[in-house]
């Protein structure tokens, strides 16, 4: 009896579920999907950027630069070529070592600048409403590459990787910030990690896209009135000018 | 579903009829009921001012006469000299219209009316008190100076501030059928001959008088944007004598008129639309309807969003059809009437064989309007339901007189805010006796109009409630319906229901939150769970 009491609690346990998943499964009557077309094709863009490299102690990097982005999807896009010069500023570290506690600090090497080339992936594009007046459309994207490092005592290989947002101000204009995270490996002492924000205004350029091809799209040129043409052909006010009053069989007469 | 679909084709014409007119030319609907409107009222206005009469009687409104409202107890005050006129006029030209308009009643509350330019410190009060935003108070004052005419040389300004008057909500009754259709005023500018030549053939289109009304918009320039509005007119009273071919010929003229507005523009391919609906063919309808526009969110929007879905249903769209549905459920359409909606989705769901869905559809319907369907059933009195009443209060005639109603309060409650001068002539007080009188005449008419609308409404509600039952009785038959076995196939396929990770759409899932930039675009996703070639006929 005990044998068939657990195979019986299991059919009694299952069959409930068994039976409540078929009725969901009749009662799932569609979904209701807003189905827009994007309104924003980039192609190639071409980004001017301002930014901070803040993460080191002993100075702050001010970084100018700019790159080039081929885009082959509203997903992926390669950004062919980056490069940002650093302006740097001490942070008054030094000094205060120096004064305080008479230590000078080994001379890191600083950023220069940086060259590298990133594939950017864009999952998620959405809507934001601005002060619940108007609505922003933006997208997000994650960037993976790497390239090279210009420090004060020579170049050194990166990675680098970081998340990005993207507002669309028009179909050329669209605004970004970047937060980038670069790994250079500063051999033999280990691993230099820089973090690069930046904020930036692209331009973008073209309408088909490399991996696309120009397709004429079919446009129904029709507009219904066609239609009234052949159902009553004297009704076309282009063919046919009459004093309101009149009817048709007056006219036809 | 024939019955159905017989009476949904029916829907569009009546609409057409009943809703046909421009916005600033509210006169156009009586051609869908030439015959009986105006008697009705005339009856309903009758018995309006004899009750407001009876109310008033004794009051301190005594010397308010009932046929104008606005000649003002003359005041105990000594009489205002000329001078007060001469500053009024001042103020007036330097922009200051609260000081111009209370000179300006000081002047003829204090004053005879056959002092010299009595006519002319009326015209002058109507105006700022136009500018300031009286709208039915300035339309009191300019009335008594367009219907005495006792100085010609103002009638055309007064008519045309009338005019502008007449764009937004007004008594129609007052200027319409009382001033313009009721008065011959002899020679006036060519502009605004127009108006009142427009108005007078529109009330003889009312009144099936087809000759006099042809002659007086035969009148109108060519170029004027009456010309444009009187042909919409006669294509609507055409289209009532089922002259679908001249109708929709003078459809087109109006919609080409090159003065025609943006508005007159839209009613005319909405009409074309509805033609071509009704003649069947949906695909064009379709295209003209998607050219019309309408304000954003308004009952027009509504009503056209239900006019696509039919149109979308017919051409077996049924992702389209129940797109639109959806967004009809949108907060800002809440106040829409619309039974069809629950109607017009059981019907998709059952097309596409989900009965279940179908059946819920049907419960919803129940449920909305249970309580409205005992109402009726109960033979309470019909304008005591919220439902049909606020249904009722948003179509045509009615609609319009409850949009005055709504201005006549809004004004009413800007009286207090003016304060000053206005307080010390008496102004203040004179106005709020204008309107409680006013508000008290169109509560009785709406009143008396509402009777008649709640009653269609709810007769539609019931037609509405027995296609329904019909629908259900069907769809409990095709659950059981039997099938032959080589016709067991889900030709789900072809309905292209797989979604692209990325391309030029972009694909927005509802989640219960509207947005309304996506109102128009949406698409329902729903499988084709038939067993035969994939739709029932």
């Amino acid at each position: 009896m005990k044998r068939l009491l657990l195979p019986l609690t299991l059919v009694g346990l299952l069959v409930p579920t068994l039976a409540s998943a078929a009725d969901e499964d009749e009662l799932e009557s569609g979904r209701v999907i807003a189905v827009q077309p994007r309104p924003f094709h980039l192609v190639h863009e071409f980004t001017v950027s301002a930014g901070v490299l803040p993460l080191d102690a002993f100075y702050t990097g001010f970084s100018l630069g700019g790159s080039y982005t081929l885009h082959l999807s509203d997903l992926i896009a390669w950004e062919a070529i980056s490069f940002h010069y650093s302006a740097n500023t001490g942070t008054g570290l030094e000094g205060e070592l120096a004064r305080r506690w008479s230590v000078a600090p080994t001379g890191d090497p600083e950023v220069q600048y940086l060259v590298g080339s990133h594939v950017i992936l864009s999952p998620m594009f959405g809507k934001f409403t601005l002060f619940n007046r108007s609505i922003l459309e933006g997208s997000t994207y994650l960037g993976i590459g790497g390239g090279t490092i210009r420090y004060s005592d020579g170049f050194r290989p990166q990675l680098s990787i970081g998340p990005g947002l993207r507002i669309f101000v028009g179909q050329v204009v669209s605004t970004r910030l970047d937060i980038r995270t670069t790994f250079a490996p500063d051999i033999p002492s280990g691993l230099e990690v820089v973090l690069h924000v930046t904020l930036s205004v692209s331009f973008n350029f073209g309408s088909v896209r490399a991996t696309e091809s120009f397709e004429e799209e079919e446009v129904d040129e029709t507009t219904g009135f066609e239609a009234l043409d052949e159902l009553y052909p004297l009704s076309n006010p282009e063919g046919v000018r009459r004093s309101p009053g009149s009817t048709s069989e007056e006219e036809e007469k | 579903m024939k019955r159905t679909a017989s009476l949904i084709w029916a829907l569009p014409l009546g609409a057409l009829l009943l809703g046909a007119a421009p916005d600033d030319a509210p006169a156009t609907d009586p051609p869908a009921a030439p015959a009986d409107a105006p008697a009705d009222a005339k009856k309903a206005d009758k018995s309006a001012i004899d009750a407001v009469k009876d109310a008033a009687s004794g009051k301190a409104a005594a010397g308010v006469a009932a046929a104008t409202d606005v000649n003002p107890e003359k005041s105990r005050r000594p009489a205002a000299p000329p001078e007060t006129f001469e500053e009024g006029l001042t103020a007036f030209y330097a922009d200051d219209y609260p000081l111009a308009a209370s000179l300006m009643y000081d002047f003829i509350a204090t004053n005879e009316d056959t002092v010299d330019n009595y006519e002319w410190a009326e015209f002058f009060l109507g105006v700022s008190l136009s500018r300031l935003g009286f709208k039915h108070g300035a339309a009191e004052y300019l009335y008594n100076v367009a219907k005495n005419r006792s100085k010609p040389e103002i009638l055309p300004d007064a008519l045309l501030e009338i005019e502008a008057l007449m764009q937004s909500p007004h008594d129609e009754a007052l200027l319409v059928d009382k001033l313009i259709t009721d008065s011959d005023f002899g020679y006036l500018p060519l502009a605004v001959a127009d108006f009142v030549n427009y108005y007078q053939g529109l009330e003889d289109l009312r009144a099936e008088r087809t000759a006099w009304a042809e002659r007086l918009f035969g009148r109108i320039r060519k170029d004027s944007s009456y010309k444009a509005k009187a042909l919409y007119a006669l294509a609507v009273q055409r289209l009532r004598r089922n002259s679908s071919s001249d109708a929709v010929r003078l459809f087109r003229e109006a919609l080409v008129h090159p003065a025609a507005d943006r508005d007159l523009r839209n009613q005319a391919r909405l009409a074309l639309a509805r033609v071509l609906y009704e003649n069947q063919r949906f695909k064009e309808a379709r295209k003209i309807y998607d050219s019309v526009e309408v304000p954003e969110l308004s009952t027009a929007e509504a009503s056209l969003y239900l006019e696509k879905a039919w149109t979308a249903y017919f051409l077996k769209d049924y992702r389209r059809t129940m797109g639109i549905l959806y967004a009809l459920e949108a907060p800002s359409y809440r106040e829409y009437f619309g039974p069809e909606k629950f109607l017009l989705r059981a019907l998709v769901y059952t097309n596409l064989c989900h009965y279940i869905p179908a059946k819920r559809e049907i419960r919803r319907f129940r449920f909305k309007f249970g309580p409205t369907l005992h109402n009726v059933r109960n033979r309470i009195d019909l304008r005591e339901d919220e439902v049909l009443r606020t249904a009722a209060f948003s179509r045509g005639a009615v609609g319009r007189l409850a949009a005055f109603r709504k201005l006549l309060t809004n004004e009413y409650d800007l009286i207090d805010t003016m304060g000053g001068s206005w307080l010390e002539v008496g102004l203040d007080d004179q106005l709020k006796r204008i309107y409680e009188l006013k508000m008290k005449q169109t509560e009785i008419r709406l009143e008396g109009a509402a009777r008649k609308a709640t009653r269609e409404v709810a007769e539609e509600l019931v037609e509405f409630e027995e296609q329904m039952y019909l629908l259900d009785y069907e769809v409990g038959l095709a659950i059981y319906r039997r099938l032959r076995k080589e016709d067991a196939r889900r030709p789900s396929e072809a309905d292209d229901l797989t979604i692209p990770w990325s391309g030029k759409k972009a694909y927005y899932t509802f989640t219960e939150e509207f947005w309304n930039d996506e109102l128009p675009t949406y698409d329902f996703f729903v499988e084709n769970r038939c067993f035969d070639e994939g739709v029932q006929e």
